[in-house]
C-alpha cells in the first residue's frame, strides 16, 4: 500500500488492525501522532452557549420588537430619526443661537451679552450662541457690521471669507460675496482669510475683492462711512458699489452695457436717493431710468 | 428538535434552542477559519441577530445555513479583518516538568512551525482540518457547515495535513 494510502486512512481512522501494525513501524506515523497531540494545543477556548445566550438576550432587547406590529418598524425608523434630528436642530442651532438680522435699507444696534455691541448695515446677518457666550466670545456674520468689543477675552468674528480676532478694540467687517473688508479704528485685530494671516493697527485696513488682497493700507476716517450715513469707496469695482446701493435703498439695479468691474471711487448719501443716483452714475458718465424699485443704468453714449 | 412543522424562529422557545444547537458548531467553525483576533463570539452574536430579525422568513430547519452564510459573509466583508492567527496553549499538556531543557526547547520549536503552518493555511483547509483533527467533526458535518461536498473536504484535510507536515518536517 502507498504510503499516501496509509495516510488516508488513518485520516479517516479506517486502517485495519495489520495496516495499522505495519504503519506504526513508519517514521511518518510518528510524526502523524506527534503531530494529533500537538495540535490539542491549538482547541477553541471553551464555548459557554448559556451564557453567551443571555448576552444574546441582552443584546436583542435594546431593540426589541413584536412580531405582529412589525409593519411598524420601518415608521418607528424613520420617526426615530426624525425626532432626533428635530432634537438636534432646537438643541444644537434653533435653541443655542440669537440672530439678528437686517433688511435693506435698515440698520440696526445689537447689544451682544457682554456690553460689546454691532451695528449691523443694511442685508446683514449676526448670529451667537447666548448659551456658550461666556465660554466664547464668538459671532457668525453675514453682511457689513462695525464691532464694539468690551476688553475681556477673545473675541471671534467668523465670516465665509475669513476670521476676525480681537481682544478689545473697534472695528468694522464687510463680508458681501467675495468682497470681504475689515477695518481697524482702535485696539489690534487679527484677520484670517484668503490665505493671509495679518494684524491690523488703527485706520489699517485688509481687504480680499474677488481674490485680490490689499493689506496694511491707511484709511482717514475714524468710523465706517456707513455709520455717517454714506457708503464711500476707494477703488472698489463697481459691481459691488452697485450691490451696497440696492441693499441701501431696497431697489434693483440692472446695467445695459456698463463693465461693472471697473473701479469705483467715491461716494453716495443714505439720505437722498435721487443725489445718491447721481453719485454714482454720473462718475461713470452713465445715463439712468427709474421705474418704481427698478433702476436701469446704461453707458456707451 | 427545532424543525417541526408549524414552529416558527420568532418564538423564544424555539430561537433558544435554535442558539444551544448551533452556536458552539458556529463558533468553532469562525475561530477556527479566521482566528481569535476576530472576535468569533461577537460574530455568533451577530449571526444570531440577524436571524432574529429575520426570522419570520427563515424556518428553524433552515436556520443552520442561513447562520453559518451570514456569519461567514459578513466575515469576508469585513473590512478591518484581522489576518489569522490561531494561539495555543500548552497549559493542558504541560504535565510533570522534569523533562530536559533540550526537549523543551525543541518542543517550543517545534509548536512554533506549527502554528505558523496553520496559519499559513488557506481559511477552507484551516477551517475543514482542524474542525476534523481538534474537534472530531465527521466529513458530514464539515461539508454542511462549509457548503462543499464531501469529497472536497476529505481533500482539503488531506491537502492541509500535507501542507503542514512539509513545513513542521518530520519531527
Amino acid at each position: 500500500m502507498e504510503k499516501e494510502e496509509y495516510i488516508k486512512k488513518w485520516l479517516e481512522g479506517s486502517l485495519t488492525e495489520a495496516e495499522k501494525a505495519s504503519f506504526q513501524e513508519t517514521e511518518e506515523y510518528r510524526a502523524l501522532e506527534r503531530l494529533s497531540r500537538s495540535l490539542a494545543s491549538f482547541k477553541a477556548p471553551e464555548y459557554d452557549a448559556q451564557a453567551e445566550y443571555e448576552r444574546l438576550k441582552a443584546r436583542r432587547s435594546a431593540g426589541k420588537k413584536v412580531v405582529p406590529m412589525r409593519w411598524l418598524s420601518p415608521v418607528l425608523k424613520i420617526a426615530a430619526v426624525l425626532t432626533v434630528l428635530t432634537g438636534a436642530y432646537f438643541f444644537f442651532l434653533y435653541d443655542a443661537l440669537t440672530v439678528v438680522k437686517t433688511t435693506a435699507s435698515e440698520k440696526t444696534v445689537v447689544t451682544l451679552p457682554d456690553a460689546s455691541s454691532v451695528a449691523l448695515n443694511a442685508e446683514s446677518e449676526l448670529s451667537y450662541s447666548e448659551k456658550n457666550w461666556k465660554k466664547e466670545r464668538r459671532v457668525q456674520l453675514d453682511g457689513e457690521g462695525y464691532f464694539q468689543v468690551a476688553k475681556g477675552s477673545r473675541f471671534e468674528v467668523k465670516t465665509s471669507m475669513g476670521t476676525v480676532t480681537v481682544v478689545g478694540t473697534v472695528f468694522n467687517v464687510r463680508n458681501r460675496g467675495r468682497y470681504f473688508e475689515v477695518i481697524c479704528y482702535e485696539g489690534a485685530v487679527q484677520v484670517r482669510g484668503a490665505g493671509e494671516d495679518v494684524r491690523l493697527s488703527p485706520k489699517q485696513l485688509f481687504r480680499v475683492i474677488d481674490g485680490v488682497v490689499t493689506k496694511g493700507k491707511e484709511v482717514a476716517e475714524d468710523q465706517p462711512d456707513w455709520r455717517r450715513g454714506e457708503s464711500s469707496f476707494r477703488s472698489v469695482p463697481f459691481k459691488y458699489v452697485l450691490a451696497e446701493f440696492e441693499r441701501q435703498f431696497d431697489v434693483t439695479v440692472t446695467t445695459r452695457n456698463v463693465d461693472t468691474r471697473r473701479l469705483f471711487t467715491g461716494s453716495f448719501s443714505h439720505s437722498d436717493f435721487s443725489v445718491a443716483l447721481k453719485s454714482i452714475a454720473l462718475p461713470f458718465n452713465l445715463a439712468y431710468e427709474v421705474e418704481g424699485k427698478k433702476i436701469i443704468l446704461s453707458g456707451g453714449h | 428538535m427545532a424543525g417541526d412543522l408549524g414552529e416558527n424562529t420568532c418564538e423564544e422557545k424555539v430561537f433558544n434552542e435554535l442558539f444551544h444547537t448551533h452556536s458552539k458548531d458556529l463558533y468553532q467553525f469562525l475561530y477556527y477559519k479566521f482566528g481569535a483576533d476576530n472576535n468569533p463570539s461577537d460574530l455568533v452574536q451577530d449571526a444570531f441577530i440577524k436571524l432574529w430579525d429575520n426570522c419570520a422568513r427563515v424556518p428553524p430547519d433552515k436556520a443552520r445555513s442561513f447562520l453559518f452564510t451570514v456569519a461567514n459573509n459578513q466575515m469576508l466583508n469585513e473590512l478591518s479583518r484581522k489576518k489569522t492567527a490561531l494561539k495555543y496553549s500548552l497549559e493542558k499538556h504541560r504535565g510533570d516538568t522534569t523533562q530536559s531543557p533540550q526537549y523543551l526547547m525543541e518542543e517550543k520549536e517545534y509548536m512554533e512551525r506549527l502554528q505558523a503552518a496553520i496559519n499559513s493555511l488557506s481559511e477552507e483547509q484551516r477551517a475543514a482540518f482542524l474542525l476534523n483533527r481538534i474537534e472530531g467533526k465527521k466529513h458530514r458535518e464539515i461539508a454542511e457547515m462549509l457548503g462543499i461536498s464531501q469529497k472536497a473536504v476529505e481533500k482539503r484535510i488531506y491537502s492541509a495535513l500535507a501542507s503542514i507536515t512539509e513545513k513542521v518536517g518530520k519531527i
